[in-house]
């Protein structure tokens, strides 16, 4: 029935979109419907404008907290056959590197460099000349996850003992190899990597298994390989500060009530890791924590206690000041995320089916509107210290009721604003979207 | 008209066997499917607020009427009065002095009943009471000192019945403002309750900021001994014992309350000083009506984190300083809540969008909560002493549209957990009712009938003998 509706609204004229001539050379979808849908649409659901960016079947974008807008505001987008760059405007692709590399790191912020892992090695593309080249070589084992502000530096662990590599990153390369068996069926969702059935015992045995792990830079100018932290904490989402080129945040995984998750580690060779969020109440969680554009804020998602009470919680790293937005029932999301000015947020919803929070109508992109919660005349001088309050009000982008929560959308804003970026298997195989911040005429 | 028809159904309600009980009006309430029972017979009589222990060790429950004190039986109805010890010492309203501390003074007002014998303590004047509810005999047990003129007041009995506690403010003879003298008193005609006036929050800011010295005394009602044990600028009050633990005292700081840390613990011994209970860590966090569990062992209080944002009930426990916090949706915040004798549930009187903090848009109910813990999926046991999280179940015990929360209801469990008693003045005066925790049979009957007549006459005695504490009433 919605692919009905959106295919009125196509006919009806209300979208006019020029499909670039180099999307034309992606193989063609392989079934008919597929190849019916509109790539411009309105949601007849939010009133908010949809593009479908990606043209070839099982296509993706990257974890929430990756930076992957090129300098001039390209997205980056991967795929069985590379790297993809997209226009949101036109949409516009340009494949600007063919065949598989290892793991995507992320956009550099300085140049707009895509870094990636490639065979032992940190690789640099240049995305106007699209030529590669090794910057690094990185430790037997080791994986590079983040780059610095400056460029100047990655961050990457090695698990002791498991030098293959991680579980993890094993089924997440699965994802993006070969289509799956019997290929790509529209109207059928592709299913995701992200929330596999034995996640959650995996994660407590890996949790359990206290394994040694090795933090480490490496220079990307002298090549300079530093260990920075040794533990046997199980550590992950290492994240450069946007801004700040020995700031890096990371995290300890596993289940989330069982750990103190966000924390901040100045990499001067001597200050200690910091921890952002300590908390007070059983099953009360910290998790999916990212930066603010410009360095200053860490946001996390914050639920006293888990799938109850739910936040967006905020940390300004050089003030301590903190700001906890709330987020009325039903519109928890498994990511949120920041726009480039800090006035608005996004999230991409949940399924009751998949997680926690249960909500019964979650199944959209939201944008969040933050309103604080107004000081009151007279404030006691303990009160400059204490937590800042504000609530979110919600707003549905797109309606995801077709979506397979397998794949978890991570909404990301474009650098203009304009847009929230995801993923979605909801028209059967994995595509990468964009839905308009603004409504549709 | 309405007043016919009303007078006929009470005719009507008062020849059937339902009505065996002498209730002034019964009914179930139509929305909820619970049945409610008018306790008192005059306008203006009020239950005690919710953190004043009520009952009798025979479950009776005492009221403050417009003209004193009375108990009632909550099972049938029965009422009786409590004689004033001293009627020649209680001018009529009119002859009242002008500074309006007359109401104040000169009536028998309510402290609480005792936790063991379940004696019946006011005081009226400077004078100290207890009443044995078996025989309705009252005895003077002590007398406030003079201290400069100060208006002294007790507030509290501890568990053994040994200590009363009260405060008073330096330099203040007591007595209400112009204002206050000016509005309708209980037992006026048109007295529909003195909770949310709307001068409220103004005078909380202005009395919070003036800092008026302030005492908190003891007084020994064995040995006579007076102490003050604390002096403070802060503004003190809602002072309550221990249930059980004869020394602990749990008090207030007032003021508008996120400006304020407000629930504090301390022993009347001088073995603990004044010890906060819960410490804020947000802006416009608010934490206050704070009550005692029936065992001692828990305060629970109502936690907002922030003010209108997100509801909790938070319990601390005194013993073990384990806490529990109970997660509860904006419709059922309420402004007092309470629990059962056994701890196993708790109460809660609603709120209305206009007048109460919550602003709820269906909050005017009586609630009954049934609390969940929040499981724990395999916490380390380092997380042992973190906060524990709950919910609640709620049902609906009764629709109080036609409340309006001038008045805050102030429910407290019978110690039989059959009732939850509460004042409303839902059918146009204040009066108060019990409503069954069961649910009544399947019939709902009509809206109820007008209060009966005249209350009874006063039968107890003055027993005028010099008091020492009884082991038992």
């Amino acid at each position: 029935m919605p692919q009905i509706r959106q295919i009125l609204l196509a006919a009806a004229g209300l979208v006019a979109f020029a499909v670039a001539a180099s999307a034309q050379e992606n193989p063609a979808p392989p079934a008919a419907a597929t190849a019916a849908l509109p790539r411009v649409w309105v949601d007849p659901a939010t009133g908010h404008r949809i593009i479908q960016l990606s043209t070839e079947p099982g296509s993706s974008s990257l974890y929430f907290t990756q930076y992957a807008y090129t300098l001039d505001g390209r997205l980056l987008m991967t795929g069985r056959n590379g790297i993809d760059l997209v226009t949101i405007s036109t949409g516009e692709i340009e494949h600007v590197h063919d065949g598989r590399v290892g793991r995507v790191i992320q956009t550099g912020r300085k140049t707009g460099n895509i870094f990636y892992n490639d065979n032992g090695f940190v690789c640099a593309l240049d995305p106007v000349t699209k030529t590669s080249r090794q910057l690094a070589k990185l430790p037997a084992g080791g994986t590079a996850y983040t780059v610095n502000s400056d460029e100047t530096m990655i961050v990457g662990a090695i698990t002791l003992g498991q030098e293959g590599g991680p579980p993890q990153q094993a089924r997440k390369q699965k994802q993006r190899g070969p289509a799956p068996e019997g290929g790509y069926r529209p109207g059928v969702p592709q299913p995701g990597g992200d929330n596999t059935p034995d996640k959650h015992p995996m994660m407590d045995r890996r949790l359990a298994a206290r394994l040694p792990m090795v933090m480490f830079t490496v220079n990307l100018h002298t090549g300079e390989y530093k260990e920075v932290l040794h533990t046997t904490d199980w550590i992950d989402h290492f994240q450069f500060s946007p801004t700040d080129p020995t700031l890096l945040m990371y995290a300890h995984e596993g289940r989330q009530w069982k750990i103190d998750r966000v924390w901040l580690l100045r990499l001067d060779g001597k200050s200690q890791p910091m921890l952002v969020h300590q908390r007070t109440m059983k099953m009360e969680i910290a998790v999916h924590e990212y930066w603010s554009n410009d360095g200053q804020w860490i946001y996390y998602d914050l639920q006293t206690p888990l799938s109850e009470d739910f936040w967006i919680a905020s940390y300004n790293v050089y003030t301590t000041k903190r700001i906890w937005y709330h987020l009325p029932p039903g519109s928890w999301s498994v990511h949120y995320n920041a726009s480039p000015d800090g006035t608005l947020f996004s999230g991409d919803g949940s399924d009751p089916v998949v997680h926690y929070a249960q909500a019964k109508d979650a199944k959209y992109m939201f944008l969040f509107h933050p309103q604080l919660v107004p000081d009151q005349p007279g404030e006691t001088p303990d009160q400059a210290n204490m937590i800042q309050v504000a609530k979110m009000i919600p707003e549905r982008l797109a309606d995801l009721s077709l979506h397979d929560y397998s794949l978890e959308p991570n909404g990301n804003f474009t650098p203009d604003g304009k847009w929230v970026v995801f993923h979605s298997n909801m028209r059967g195989p994995t595509y990468v979207f964009a839905v308009e911040v603004a409504k549709a005429q | 008209m309405n007043k016919t028809v009303s007078l006929l159904l009470a005719v009507a309600c008062a020849g059937s066997s339902a009505s065996a009980a002498s209730y002034p009006s019964s009914w179930t309430d139509p929305d909820t499917g619970h049945r409610i029972v008018q306790l008192s017979r005059e306008a203006g009589t009020q239950s005690l607020y919710f953190t004043q222990n009520a009952y009798t060790k025979d479950g009776k429950l005492i009221v403050q009427t417009p003209h004193g004190l009375a108990t009632i039986d909550v099972g049938t109805g029965e009422m009786t009065p409590i004689p004033d010890p001293t009627p020649s010492v209680a001018p009529a309203q009119d002859q009242a002095p002008a500074d309006g501390s007359a109401r104040f003074r000169y009536r028998m007002r309510l402290i609480q009943t005792g936790r063991r014998t379940g004696a019946i303590f006011y005081q009226k004047n400077s004078a100290l009471y207890a009443t044995d509810p078996a025989t309705n005999t009252s005895r003077q047990i002590a007398t406030l000192p003079d201290v400069k003129g100060a208006m002294l007041s007790i507030s509290t009995v501890n568990s053994d019945e040994t200590v009363l506690a009260g405060s008073y403010t330096e330099g203040q003879a007591g007595g209400r403002t112009a204002a206050g003298r000016a509005r309708p008193a209980p037992g006026a005609a048109n007295y529909m309750g003195g909770d949310n006036l709307p001068d409220k929050g103004q005078m909380m800011e202005r009395r919070l900021a003036a800092r008026l010295p302030m005492v908190l005394f003891t007084l020994n009602v064995v040995t006579g001994e007076y102490k003050e044990i604390l002096h403070t600028t802060d503004w003190i009050d809602h002072f309550q014992f221990s249930p059980a633990d004869p020394t602990l005292l749990m008090y207030a700081h007032e003021g508008p309350w996120h400006k304020i840390d407000r629930i504090w613990l301390t022993r009347i011994d001088g073995t603990m000083p004044p010890t906060l209970i819960h410490q804020r860590t947000m802006k416009m966090e608010i934490a206050g009506h704070e009550f005692w569990g029936a065992d001692g062992q828990w305060i629970w209080y109502d936690l907002q984190t922030p003010r209108s944002g997100v509801f909790w009930v938070a319990g601390y426990n005194v013993k073990t300083a384990r806490r529990i916090w109970y997660h509860l949706e904006r419709d059922q915040w309420s402004v007092h809540f309470n629990v059962s004798a056994d701890g196993a549930l708790f109460s809660g009187d609603g709120g209305s969008e206009d007048k109460n903090v919550a602003r709820a848009k269906d909050g005017k109910w009586l609630y009954l909560f049934h609390p969940h813990l929040v499981p724990d999926l395999q916490t380390p046991a380092s997380q042992n002493d973190m906060i524990q999280t709950g919910t609640f179940d709620f049902e609906r015990l009764v629709n109080l549209k036609q409340h309006d929360y001038v008045l805050e209801p102030n429910a407290t469990f019978t110690p039989d957990m059959k009732w939850l008693v509460f004042r409303s003045n839902m059918n146009g005066s204040v009066q108060v009712y019990a409503v069954e925790l069961a649910k009544a049979g399947p019939a709902p009957s009509a809206r109820p009938p007008a209060p009966l007549g005249p209350p009874p006459l006063p039968t107890g005695v003055i027993d005028a003998r010099p008091y020492s504490p009884p082991a038992r009433y």
